[in-house]
């Protein structure tokens, strides 16, 4: 019995991911099998560079938010109680904006005539605006914006695990500063870390709106491409190859993701 | 391998709360030194400040007459067991125990044998390649103490290392760091609230409240000749008896005359222990009548709490026999047992 309304209250998870994750999934897939969509897509030097330039954004926003989430997640950590769960609200802020307002503001901050851009000339560091929105750099900018909270997050439940002794141990030991940060701490954090990294990744590889509305129609990234394939050429077998692509190239930096990090995490052995 | 100086030391986090207070304790070279008081009396203060975890507010710390006070903790070449152990969960214990002398730059060879060799004296050497969290408690705890000794520290600091084992592994772990520490002839300090404990294996005791050291003696004199009520209240004295008047080594409480064998100038206070107060037969010297009010059995003797003219007595009394409540006796006190003491 008990195992049955066990299994009755599984059912709905399980039908709804059946109907809404593999259904939609076998849909895109299956159009793109047989023809010669995907040697099209990699004979196409333009497509190349779009899925070059997908993973170089992907992997430096998840680089940049790992080196800005892990000193604020520590400090998050190490305030008192009252004062963190200010800052988590605080840190959650730029999810919680709309996707389109909160890139207007960065329009607004590094466009031609922008805030930056003003401040730059007005301090007479530019003669001429520097070029900063519609260029990759922009893109990376924006998401590391918006994935800066998901890597805190990630990384806090690990952080709040660690035992300050245990630090205090190796700075009695005669461990540096830096030395117990990079042999004590972060060895101890590699699971919010891989969390964290796969969270960032994905939702970077995958994002939409922030490279359409920060790089413009010059700076393509495979989710804006699917939607001028499949929306302004109209080429839906097109749109689903270079979609099953962007799936394939995400699984698999992520898999080597989780094999750095059993490497990294490898129990070290005496020598 | 050093001798430690603390001078004048005090801390304090803000105007209203002082931790420290001019605080100052010399440790010879070799010898171990307990900090024994309560919690909140400021001993692991004392103990994070010599370590260089804490920076102090005044005073100074001396290791064979330098100043470290400003020589940053992994600087300091000391080695520390902490109350949690604080081992390095990712490390295995070989590696734990190698971790400071990677951090010293020692050669891997060198390693490997400094290694093997203090885990085979801590009794270690077959659970090298284990995990700290797959060790018990008191396995931790040598890996924790292996790890401080072997990098042959200037000073060794303990911060309540046996609080967290059971009381039998308490008692054989106290005889191991003090064989160790003899053995290597280590400078070392020990923090701990448990008398015993700090009795079983220190050269010298230092007992501390609110901030403050109230005597720094051998745990022989600490236990015989506690100066203090606070002292002698914590190793074990629980009858206070508040002087009137005093003439040589008479004091007078609630006018009857007790004769103590050492007098002091201004004394405030008589104690003496339970255990020490003996039951007789006829009033005499140093004797005072007394109603039994309740006992309790102990195991080893009986506690009675008598009332007197003096006020209510603890009297432990080793015998056969329970005495009915309401008995009347008579209170002897030995006169090298009655301490005066100055507060």
């Amino acid at each position: 019995m008990r195992n049955r309304s066990a299994f009755m209250l599984l059912l709905p998870g399980v039908l709804a991911i059946c109907l809404f994750l593999f259904f939609p999934l076998l849909q895109t897939i299956w159009p793109t099998l047989g023809g010669n969509g995907y040697s099209q897509f990699l004979h196409s030097g333009y497509n190349r560079t779009v899925l070059g330039r997908t993973l170089l954004i992907a992997v430096v926003t998840t680089l940049l938010a790992l080196g800005l989430g892990l000193p604020l997640a520590l400090w998050i950590a190490r305030q008192k109680a009252s004062f963190k769960s200010v800052l988590s609200v605080v840190i959650l802020f730029p999810i919680l904006t709309n996707a389109v307002v909160r890139n207007f503001t960065w329009i607004i901050i590094l466009g031609k005539d922008g805030v930056l851009n003003k401040v730059l000339l007005g301090l007479h560091l530019t003669q001429q605006p520097v070029t900063l929105l519609y260029t990759n750099a922009a893109i990376v900018i924006g998401s590391v914006y918006l994935f800066l909270p998901i890597m805190v997050t990630s990384l806090i439940g690990s952080v709040e695990e660690l035992n300050l002794e245990v630090e205090e141990a190796a700075a009695v030991l005669g461990a540096t500063p830096w030395t117990t940060f990079t042999r004590v701490i972060v060895p101890q954090l590699t699971t919010g870390i891989l969390t964290g990294s796969i969270l960032v990744f994905a939702g970077a590889m995958t994002a939409y709106t922030t490279p359409q509305l920060l790089g413009g129609n010059r700076h393509l990234v495979m989710a804006t491409l699917i939607y001028q394939q499949a929306m302004t050429l109209g080429d839906w077998n097109q749109a689903s190859v270079v979609a099953v692509v962007l799936i394939i190239m995400t699984v698999v930096v992520l898999g080597l993701m989780r094999l750095v990090t059993r490497w990294l995490d490898r129990r070290p052995s005496h020598a | 391998m050093a001798e430690l100086e603390i001078r004048d030391l005090e801390m304090s986090y803000d105007k209203h709360h002082q931790i420290l207070k001019d605080l100052n304790l010399q440790i010879k070279d070799g010898e171990l030194v307990s900090i024994l008081g309560p919690s909140g009396c400021g001993k692991t203060t004392t103990l994070r400040i010599i370590a260089g975890l804490l920076q102090q507010t005044g005073g100074q710390v001396l290791v064979d007459g330098t100043d470290v006070s400003k020589l940053p903790v992994h600087k300091r070449q000391f080695g520390m067991v902490f109350q949690s152990y604080a081992l390095f969960p990712h490390l295995t214990v070989f590696d734990n125990v190698a971790f400071g002398l990677k951090q010293r730059k020692v050669a891997k060879a060198e390693i490997a044998k400094q290694v093997t060799e203090i885990l085979t004296i801590t009794g270690l050497q077959d659970l090298a390649k284990r995990f700290p969290a797959a060790l018990s408690g008191g396995q931790q705890q040598r890996v924790s103490l292996a790890r401080a000794l072997v990098v042959n520290p200037r000073l060794l600091l303990l911060d309540e290392p046996l609080s967290n084992l059971d009381a039998k592994l308490r008692v054989s772990m106290r005889e191991e760091i003090r064989r160790l520490q003899q053995r290597l002839k280590m400078t070392a300090m020990f923090v701990t609230h448990d008398q015993e404990e700090c009795f079983a294996i220190s050269d010298r005791v230092a007992v501390m409240n609110q901030g403050k050291i109230e005597q720094f003696d051998t745990p022989q004199t600490i236990y015989r000749a506690p100066k203090t009520v606070f002292v002698a209240r914590f190793i074990g004295y629980e009858n206070f008896l508040p002087v009137t008047a005093e003439a040589g080594l008479t004091y007078h409480v609630n006018g009857v005359a007790l004769q103590v064998a050492a007098a002091v100038p201004q004394a405030a206070t008589l104690t003496i222990r339970p255990d020490r107060i003996a039951l007789v037969d006829a009033p005499g010297a140093n004797t005072v009548a007394g109603t039994v009010q309740s006992s309790t059995y102990l195991g080893n003797a009986y506690r009675y709490v008598v009332v007197t003219k003096l006020g209510t007595l603890k009297v432990d009394h080793v015998g056969l026999s329970r005495l009915a409540d309401g008995a009347a006796v008579q209170l002897h006190f030995p006169q090298d047992a009655l301490l005066a003491l100055q507060d």
